[in-house]
């Protein structure tokens, strides 16, 4: 009976301190950062930049604080033989106001059947991940319509291949080089060494694979991903409880820090992982709740900066890239979502409007703010999310 | 009370001039509301309508508009506009459709402001919305 009376009481104390404990180590952490508040003030457009009204993202930022902005074409007709819409098109965006295109379409007219899957800046070169064809092979397919009637189309057979596209930073198309690996790579980076880091999945099995690729596109080594790091298969149907045919690949992003690269493994619980150019890799566990989801992270020039959801009271939290705490939380002013952040640079959060066909760059100041959870919390005292 | 009434009225009339009349000509969709006017010699109703912030981009046009003896400003849509209008051509969209089912896509709206692209729902939705409002949720 004493025995019995000892475990309900550990238990019922075990029960009890479970909440307590998850919310000292989530909640309180992020609500005792401080709250900042984001008014932006609009600057020149940009000149020189055909600004489309249609923007792929992530947006994308490299350490001088050059933006990169994937640009959907919309003007232009679909014209055979390829019936394909025009491919976008990656523009920098330096500070001083300098624009660059980096056209992958002129890039690849040696190749057929072309079609990005990632792309990435780095600090001296600009690369592209595509999947294409060397050869054309064509073969006349059929088809059955709504209708029940069959047509004709014609493929092109021949096997696709993983190529890089290495662009400089001024635009001019170094070289394209095909991988040699086995992965279905679906991101693509590159270390300042010039080496490759790719991560995708297997082909088999769909487990993640993340890979270090020399500057010849062949492989330098495998990297082990730590066993609760990431999913078992990166493959998932889109209720993700195995019912409907749609079937999505987990969205991942490769974001630059400093020398090392950081996966991000968006709209899951599995840490940041941060790999080294030596092929080390370090997992960064975001010092919040399990039901809050890093959707997308902000290229910054020093920590780390995530979209994060469900957004409370700031949709932006700056992350410390060692250990992953919450050191502040921003919220935009005039309504505007976290995802038009383009990149932090030197305290400053940059954006963009369309305006009479330009980009129009937009100087976001964060200014200490009020939160309303915490309003007799002490205020922040510095404007400069930097500070620190 | 009837002067309260009519305080308020005025107040509402001016607090939308001072939105609509503010220079801003483009909306992205319009909100409906209902209002009971009276006086000694005069029983009527307006509907006025004003900009809101859904996805489908309209250039806007305002006037006043008479209801016993008041003026109600009230707005209406004249055509789609930049740079939305590029947007609604049916071959973009159904790229815009594909390039956000794979990854996130912003797209501006009349303002030059990016926002979030999501796919339009299906047709007949867009259409009840605007029915939403009616006079009962006033009375």
């Amino acid at each position: 009976m004493y025995r019995i009376g000892d475990a309900l009481s550990f238990l019922l104390a075990v029960g009890l301190s479970l909440p307590v404990q998850g919310q000292a180590g989530s909640s309180p952490t992020v609500s005792s950062a401080p709250l900042y508040s984001i008014s932006f003030e609009r600057k020149e457009a940009v000149p020189g930049v055909e600004a489309s009204p249609a923007i792929k993202l992530p947006f994308e930022c490299t350490s001088d604080g050059t933006v990169f902005v994937d640009m959907v074409p919309i003007g232009g007709q679909v014209q055979p033989p390829l019936y394909a819409p025009p491919p976008l098109l990656l523009t920098s965006v330096s500070p001083s106001g300098q624009s660059r295109t980096f056209p992958i379409d002129q890039a690849t007219e040696q190749l057929y059947d072309v079609r990005e899957v990632d792309h990435y800046a780095g600090e001296s070169t600009v690369i592209f991940l595509v999947k294409a064809a060397s050869e054309n092979k064509p073969a006349e397919q059929i088809y059955t319509k709504p209708d029940g009637s069959q047509g004709n189309f014609t493929k092109n057979m021949a096997e696709r291949h993983f190529y890089i596209v290495v662009f400089g930073r001024d635009g001019e198309h170094k070289k394209t080089i095909e991988t040699d690996v086995s992965v279905e790579i679906q991101n693509i980076g590159v270390f300042p060494s010039g080496d490759f880091l790719a991560f995708g999945y297997d082909k088999a099995d769909h487990s993640p694979k993340l890979v270090m690729l020399k500057d010849d596109g062949t492989l330098m080594r495998p990297l082990q991903i730590g066993k609760d790091d990431a999913p078992e298969s990166l493959l998932g149907t889109r209720d993700g409880k195995g019912k409907g045919a749609a079937v999505y690949i987990a969205p991942a992003q490769l974001v630059p820090q400093g020398h090392s690269i950081i996966l991000v493994q968006n709209r899951s619980s599995f840490p940041l992982l941060e790999i080294s150019e030596s092929g080390t890799i370090r997992a960064i566990h975001p010092k919040f709740s399990t039901e809050t989801h890093i959707e997308g992270m902000i290229s910054g020039d020093r920590n780390l900066y995530a979209r994060v959801n469900p957004p409370s009271e700031g949709s932006v939290y700056e992350l410390n890239a060692q250990d992953g705490t919450v050191l502040r939380r921003f919220k935009l002013g005039d309504g505007r979502p976290g995802l038009g952040v383009a990149c932090v640079h030197d305290g400053k959060f940059l954006s963009f409007d369309h305006g009479d066909g330009k980009l129009v760059p937009l100087i976001g100041t964060p200014e200490p703010a009020t939160d309303p959870a915490s309003a007799d919390q002490p205020k922040p005292t510095s404007a400069n999310p930097n500070s620190q | 009370m009837m002067r309260a009434f009519h305080l308020g009225i005025t107040v509402l009339s001016l607090t939308l001039c001072s939105v609509l009349c503010s220079g801003q000509n483009c909306a992205n969709g319009f909100n409906q509301q209902y209002f009971n006017c009276q006086s000694s010699s005069c029983s009527d109703g307006i509907y006025v309508s004003y900009p809101n912030g859904s996805q489908d981009g309209q250039q806007i046009q305002c006037g006043g508009e008479d209801c016993c003896g008041q003026l109600f400003t009230t707005c209406w849509g004249t055509g789609d506009c930049e740079p939305v209008k590029a947007l609604n051509n049916p071959a973009v969209k159904e790229r815009l459709a594909r390039l956000s089912a794979e990854s996130e896509v912003l797209v501006a709206d009349c303002r030059g402001r990016y926002s979030l692209y999501m796919p339009s729902p299906a047709p007949g939705k867009n259409g009840a919305s605007l029915a939403l409002l009616n006079d009962h949720v006033l009375r």
